[in-house]
């Protein structure tokens, strides 16, 4: 757990997306998977730059919506795991 | 080593500069000529150089692939295509020729959308889904309104305007997305739903990748412009009556 917090992911090349309604969607060219994200998935989706760890992003995500430090750094954790398998994100 | 055929052929709006081996003298001998008003051509197609570099992409000719690449060259489109195994004909032809034009389509922000669009009073409806989802059976049951195509849609740049090729836009009044169901059930989608659903149903394959933002763009005007619903149904269901067209 402690290793994840201080990865850094980037958005995969080939996953075009745009912000709509706070909402974010995307489409794996590879796959042709489409991914719908809510608000604070998007939210995360937006700060994946290759340059903050997962533990920024958490912070980031607490200051941003009211949600304890436990259940961000869950919801988070299990998120950048799905976006890993559908092959949007990749570790830097 | 034997000489290479080059014309020129005004097809639709484009100004493509065709390059082929000898074998296609005959076929050359027949197409019609023409140049853009500048001269230039906007999409060349070379059948001479093998393809190697660019993005690959691939057509579907008379159950065989014919592969090749794409690459942007200044402000021309180059495709290259490797068609020594298949004699030159006019089938052949038409395909890289309509190919040609959907990347330029594509390029300049249209889109290519797998579904079915039905007209009435020059207004259309969109009705997309994978195949066997029904979108075909709901259209033709329809008597209000005639179908404009059931397979493939052309959606103008940034625009709302959608037909069978890109030569007969009308505009659109809805977008169905079309699931089989146990009864009928119709839902108002939002627009982030509704794009989701136009990114699932979009040709990605038929268009160069260096245009994908530019269609990303489209699917958003569009998503927002034009009201969407997801649309359940048995394929048996009176559709003239469920989702009359005045």
């Amino acid at each position: 757990m402690g290793e994840m917090l201080t990865a850094r992911f980037c958005k995969a090349t080939k996953v075009p997306w745009r912000i709509i309604e706070k909402d974010a969607i995307l489409v794996n060219l590879n796959s042709k998977m489409v991914l719908h994200l809510n608000e604070s998935a998007a939210e995360i989706w937006k700060v994946l730059d290759g340059q903050r760890t997962v533990g920024a992003i958490i912070d980031h995500l607490c200051a941003e919506f009211e949600v304890s430090r436990e259940d961000a750094e869950r919801d988070a954790l299990e998120f950048l795991g799905q976006l890993q398998k559908a092959g949007a994100i990749e570790r830097r | 080593m034997a000489r290479a055929l080059t014309t020129h052929v005004q097809w639709h709006d484009l100004a493509i500069e065709l390059v082929a081996p000898p074998d296609w003298s005959q076929l050359f001998d027949e197409l019609p000529e023409g140049v853009s008003s500048t001269g230039k051509p906007q999409i060349e197609i070379d059948l001479l150089d093998h393809p190697s570099g660019g993005a690959p992409i691939q057509i579907w000719v008379d159950g065989r692939w014919i592969r090749g690449d794409v690459r942007r060259a200044g402000s021309t489109w180059k495709l290259r295509f490797c068609c020594r195994e298949r004699p030159p004909d006019r089938q052949l032809l038409w395909h890289l020729l309509e190919r040609a034009r959907m990347i330029d389509w594509a390029s300049r922000g249209g889109l290519l959308l797998h579904g079915c669009g039905i007209e009435n009073q020059g207004r259309v409806r969109i009705f997309l889904g994978p195949s066997g989802s029904g979108k075909t059976t709901l259209a033709r049951k329809h008597r209000q309104a005639r179908v404009v195509s059931d397979e493939f849609l052309w959606v103008e740049p940034h625009g709302r305007r959608v037909g069978p090729n890109a030569a007969r836009l009308l505009n659109v009044e809805a977008l169905f997305f079309i699931f089989q169901g146990a009864s009928f059930q119709l839902k108002k989608l939002t627009p982030a739903e509704a794009l989701a659903g136009l990114m699932a149903n979009h040709f990605w394959a038929l268009a160069p990748e260096i245009a994908v933002d530019i269609a990303m763009d489209s699917m958003r005007a569009l998503a927002i412009a034009v009201p969407s619903f997801r649309l359940e149904s048995t394929l048996d269901d009176d559709v003239e009556k469920l989702l009359p067209m005045e």
